[in-house]
């Protein structure tokens, strides 16, 4: 680290000295704190429980080396800085140690609260209890068993449907959805971005507006609509409904997206000789794959966790999805269902969906319309 | 940006060619007109149809229902009778619960992009990656599981509370002493208030975080050079550099947080389910309510109605207050 | 440019046809409706599918299934599908469905939702000279009667008693103060909704209607009743929950000994604790009171109005076989069901035995749409009671207002 010796005026160093007495409490706490953890790591260790049962005595050790190994490197890094403050006499390698790990602290407080739910189901779905409730907080509690996850796997519901048909299902139902915003949300808003045409306004402003009506009231006009053309107790219905809860966001999101983008190069390349279409496909599209790609996944997440339309509309257990024997494990009547086989099955529906959104993440910031972020 | 009103497209075909590009454009509208004309317009039309008779569920069958003007309106504005239904606490309720929440998402979500933002964080990509976590879960998965969490007697809540030596039996779904009881404007927040709302901060700052890490990206390092030179702190630098930069980016996101929060349904439902006497009740939920447990498909669609109208008046006035601020920053 | 224009169109036509062509033809088959029988005898050879929704689980669901099985094999010309839907969606998933023509040919459930049901014009009637009946209990067979038309038969009679652990309790109370005392120590679960919770109403000599189906539960003097369920709520060692499932857990983990519940959760309760150790008898009287009386109910099997006439005889054949006295003694012992068959030897279970003990004591469900609306506002001021929000009094006032209101009465 460069110390440049910046000229202070008086009044910066009356505040680099209260700061300054901070940052030196901070070292001084820190170093106590160090070799607190240490021996407290150090006790854990010695002074197991008598019990032989490995998933509490491992655990147990492992938190007792690495409370050590977090006691020895903070130990070690306070004492660095501490021994450059005595020769330099200078606050300022104190205060910026201070301030970097303040803020790993301030990130690891928020990791630790981003990562205890799910830990906590992860540790649920390992239970061995059958029907009973979690009486501990363990990371993995006493007896772990995958259990769970095996019954999960083969007899998720009590309908004859295997857990196969569930994924499949949901699958071709979530990508449809997003199959279909795409296609016919991505050529909706090229038109409205870039023609003029009579009803433009209106039929913008009535896709808006669409988009903020409350979605719980269209069940029974979608029903008695799917019904009649009979394709409401298949998947292909139940995608199309969920597809017109989607697309009003499609729109919107793709239009303001295709508007941020210059017309100069479908002008180019209409000057080559393309025709309106081909600037679309050939131009266009490339481009606004971070937003097709946001589409794409806000579709395909509201296909894939959405049970209301379809514990309504279906009825044939084989077009079954994930969600709906999610729903079906929790609540009043469902007593029978332990708490680990709901973990399991959480854990199991929320893979795929998380699979797919890191797959689609790096498209996430420049995909939203947000007006001033660069793609 | 301005969703609502469309600005002048740039390159624009001259006004002979306007008619031809015009039955172009129709063909790139058709099949998304044609499938939201029936499965979006429809049955929206429908609901507005609806909202004027007194269908229930026997008219979906048996006989049509009676035309009985506004009378549904009136009584959703002013009482069904249905146990603890005021729509003004409703209402109230879900404009504290929206604007508490989008301010905790904002505020966290900021918090974290700058500090993930520091040069040579160590760290940095694996904090960036974990932290989607809870915006990646499906929200039926995340209430599920913080209703389980909320629990009474076995929840993860109460359980870290007993190991840590504090009392750890707290009624957080249950408990119906409010916290916040100001009747008289029907603000009533009682524990399951602040429990759904951790639940639903949770799973909402890392859209912010996500937003602003992006919009963190564009501000030139020069800016904050100078400001160096100039001997700004990091607080300073903070108010005036930072966050002014980004806020075009946030603008909109925010906007966006609240139309989600505002009809966040499957959050509130599944984790209180409405809360102790309906007092964590919001507008969706409650509408469903009138689907799903009552079968008043009439009084639900004028519900719905007049949440769209309050929902189109929140969204026309954070409209003009982000567009007021934007040349500003233009 | 014309050419491409072409183009489009005429694809778009062809999508146009495609669809129309995709859509009568839905592979999916709409179970009622599209029955092939003639209107004759001849549906005894045709084959014939039928389906059943009802909302059990575990064991009931389990030993419901195992008898379609063995009627499926022994009638080889019927075929049964079976949808297990949670309890609380069954009704609207079948109000919804068979209003728009589809639905089961057969829906199971409790009486009151049979009521809302015939409203909505979704029941086919069952003939009145149908074999099967003469076996069953008249009163349980009077109870699938609606303005006179017999839309329901009773597969088993349900009655809430006490469950009680026979590891912790020697002799179960004699009355409620005792059984207080006792539950200090070995626990007591009770539901706070509005079903497990009618009883106190009847010991205080409450009424929930009158004769015009209004709410007179607040001129009537239950908010004694009520009252008094608050102390015991309060008592030390008495669960009070809303979530009927946390409270069985209770009951078959042995935490709590003693439990009020109805007779479906007795194969849950038997597998977890040993047939040996679960009890049932009837609810302890309240000293200064009468007997608290718990809802008598039949859980009624119905048909669909939207089934071909081939579906419903299939549908009575079923009902015949789930009606006999040999399936009633199979339910009987898996899942100590008190069967709707007199010929049923119901000795050879003690649990059933004290549930019928409690049959005396108990009152029947009145079968009318109007209980309906009595479910969330009651379960409301059970809530309000419990949580000291308002005393019984206004809670039931507030209740009956609600409920006449929706009744419009």
């Amino acid at each position: 680290m460069a110390h440049i010796q910046a000229h202070t005026s008086p009044a910066r160093r009356a505040s680099v000295s209260a700061g300054g007495v901070m940052a030196i409490g901070w070292t001084a706490l820190a170093i106590l704190l160090s070799l607190g953890l240490v021996v407290l790591g150090l006790y854990v260790i010695a002074v197991r429980p008598a019990a032989s049962d490995a998933t509490s005595a491992v655990p147990k050790v492992a938190g007792g080396l690495v409370a050590i190994a977090a006691g020895a490197i903070i130990l070690v890094r306070y004492s660095r800085v501490a021994r450059a403050y005595s020769r330099e006499r200078d606050v300022r390698v104190l205060r910026e140690t201070m301030n970097a790990d303040l803020v790993q602290a301030f990130l690891l407080i928020v990791l630790a609260s981003v990562l205890f739910p799910v830990l906590w189901i992860l540790s649920m779905s390992l239970d061995p209890r059958d029907f009973s409730r979690p009486t501990g907080l363990t990371i993995i509690p006493p007896g772990a068993t995958l259990d769970a996850y095996a019954r999960v796997l083969t007899n998720p519901s009590p309908n004859p449907v295997t857990f196969l048909q569930l994924l499949r299902n949901s699958l071709l139902v979530a990508a449809g959805t997003a199959a279909l915003a795409v296609a016919v949300g991505t050529t909706a808003a090229y038109a409205f971005s870039r023609f003029n045409f009579p009803g433009r306004r209106i039929g913008m402003l009535g896709f808006v507006l669409v988009l903020m009506i409350p979605p719980g009231g269209t069940l029974a006009p979608l029903f008695v609509l799917l019904t009649a053309v009979g394709l409401r107790t298949s998947l292909v219905g139940l995608a199309i409904a969920y597809t017109s809860t989607a697309l009003p966001f499609a729109i919107w999101n793709m239009k303001g997206f295709i508007d941020a983008l210059p017309f100069d190069l479908e002008e180019a390349a209409m000057i080559d000789g393309c025709s309106r279409t081909q600037g679309f496909l050939r131009v266009i599209l490339p481009l606004a794959v971070p937003g097709m790609a946001v589409t794409a996944l806000w579709g395909f997440l509201t296909g894939w966790s959405e049970f209301i339309l379809a514990w309504t509309f279906l009825s044939d257990p084989p077009t079954f999805t994930l969600p709906m024997v999610l729903r079906g494990m929790v609540g009043q009547y469902a007593a029978g269902t332990s708490w680990a086989m709901f973990s399991a099955m959480s854990i199991v529906m929320s893979i795929p969906a998380v699979m797919v959104f890191f797959f689609l993440q790096r498209y996430l910031v420049s995909g939203l319309a947000a007006g001033g972020v660069k793609g | 940006m301005a969703a609502v009103t469309p600005t002048p497209q740039p390159g624009k075909i001259e006004v002979g060619k306007a008619l031809w590009e015009g039955r172009l454009a129709y063909l790139y509208i058709l099949p998304a007109f044609l499938i939201m004309a029936f499965i979006t317009f429809y049955p929206i039309v429908y609901q507005v149809w609806m909202a004027f008779t007194n269908f229930e569920l026997r008219h979906l069958r048996l006989q049509n229902p009676e035309f009985v003007g506004f009378e549904n309106f009136v009584r959703v504005l002013g009482g069904l009778p249905i146990p603890n239904y005021s729509f003004g606490r409703i209402l109230v309720f879900n404009t504290v619960w929206t604007f508490v929440n989008v301010f905790l998402h904002v505020t966290l979500g900021i918090l974290v992009a700058v500090a993930l933002n520091i040069k040579n964080l160590p760290g940095k990509r694996l904090y960036r990656s974990l932290f989607i976590i809870p915006w990646a879960l499906p929200s039926l998965v995340s209430g599920m599981v913080w209703n389980n969490m909320w629990h009474e007697r076995f929840g993860a809540v109460n359980l870290l509370l007993q190991e840590l030596g504090l009392p750890g039996n707290i009624r957080w779904l249950q408990e119906t002493q409010p916290v916040i009881n100001i009747p008289q404007i029907g603000l009533v927040l009682p524990l399951s208030f602040f429990a759904v709302l951790i639940a639903n901060v949770w799973l909402g700052w890392p859209f912010m975080m996500s937003i602003a890490t992006g919009a963190l990206q564009s501000i030139p390092e020069e800016l904050y050079e100078a400001a160096l030179v100039d001997g700004a702190s990091g607080w300073q630098k903070l108010w005036r550099i930072t966050l002014p930069m980004i806020r075009p980016a946030m603008v909109p996101a925010t906007m966006i947080g609240i139309m989600m929060t505002f009809n966040q349904f499957n959050v509130i439902y599944f984790v209180t389910g409405g809360g102790p006497l309906g007092l964590t009740q919001i507008l969706v939920t409650q509408g469903f309510n009138l689907v799903n447990q009552q079968g008043w498909y009439g009084v639900a669609s004028a519900f719905n109605l007049i949440v769209f109208l309050i929902l189109a008046v929140i969204t026309l006035i954070t409209n003009r207050i982000s567009r007021a601020t934007e040349p500003y920053y233009a | 440019m014309n050419q491409r224009l072409l183009a489009l169109i005429s694809a778009l036509v062809m999508l146009g046809l495609v669809l129309a062509a995709c859509g009568p033809a839905a592979e999916t088959p709409e179970p009622a409706g599209q029955g092939e029988g003639e209107p004759t005898e001849a549906a005894m050879a045709e084959p014939v599918t039928i389906t059943v929704w009802h909302g059990y689980i575990e064991t009931e669901a389990e030993t419901f299934a195992a008898a379609v099985d063995d009627f499926m094999a022994a009638n080889e010309d019927v075929t049964v599908e079976l949808l297990a839907v949670p309890f609380d969606q069954l009704q609207s998933k079948f109000q919804t469905d068979a209003a728009a023509g589809g639905g089961s040919t057969l829906i199971t459930g409790p009486q009151d939702r049979m009521a809302g049901y015939n409203e909505a014009g979704l029941l086919a009637q069952i003939p009145d000279d149908a074999s099967f009946l003469s076996e069953l209990v008249p009163a349980a067979v009077e109870g699938g009667r609606i303005g006179g038309v017999l839309v329901g038969v009773p597969l088993n009679n349900k009655v809430v008693a006490m469950f009680y652990n026979k590891s912790l309790v020697e002799t179960p109370p004699a009355d409620f103060d005792e059984l207080l005392a006792a539950a200090e120590e070995l626990g007591l679960a009770i539901t706070s909704d509005w079903f497990h919770n009618y009883m106190w109403v009847s010991a205080f000599g409450a009424q929930l209607f009158d004769d015009d189906y209004r709410c007179v539960l607040d001129e009537t003097g239950a908010a004694e009743g009520f009252a008094y369920f608050k102390t015991v709520c309060d008592s030390p060692g008495v669960t009070c929950d809303p979530n009927d499932g946390d409270m069985d857990i209770l009951f078959r983990q042995g935490l709590a000994a003693f439990r009020f519940q109805g007779p479906w959760i007795a194969g849950d309760a038997i597998s977890d604790l040993g047939e040996d150790n679960v009890g049932a008898t009837v609810i302890p009287p309240i000293p200064g009171a009468d007997y608290p009386r718990t809802w008598n109910q039949s859980e009624m099997i119905q048909i669909s109005a939207n089934a071909s006439e081939a579906e419903q005889a299939a549908a009575l054949r079923l009902i015949e076989h789930l009606t006999s006295a040999e399936v009633q003694q199979t339910f009987l012992e898996a899942a100590n069901w008190i069967p709707a068959n007199q010929n049923v030897d119901t000795s050879v279970n003690q649990v059933v035995g004290g549930f019928l003990d409690q049959v005396p004591y108990s009152d029947p469900f009145p079968v009318v749409t109007e209980l309906n609306a009595t479910w969330d506002p009651m379960a409301n001021a059970v809530t309000q009671v419990l949580e000291e929000v308002l005393t019984p009094e206004e809670a039931l006032v507030e209740a009956c207002e609600l409920i006449n209101t929706a009744n419009n009465k």
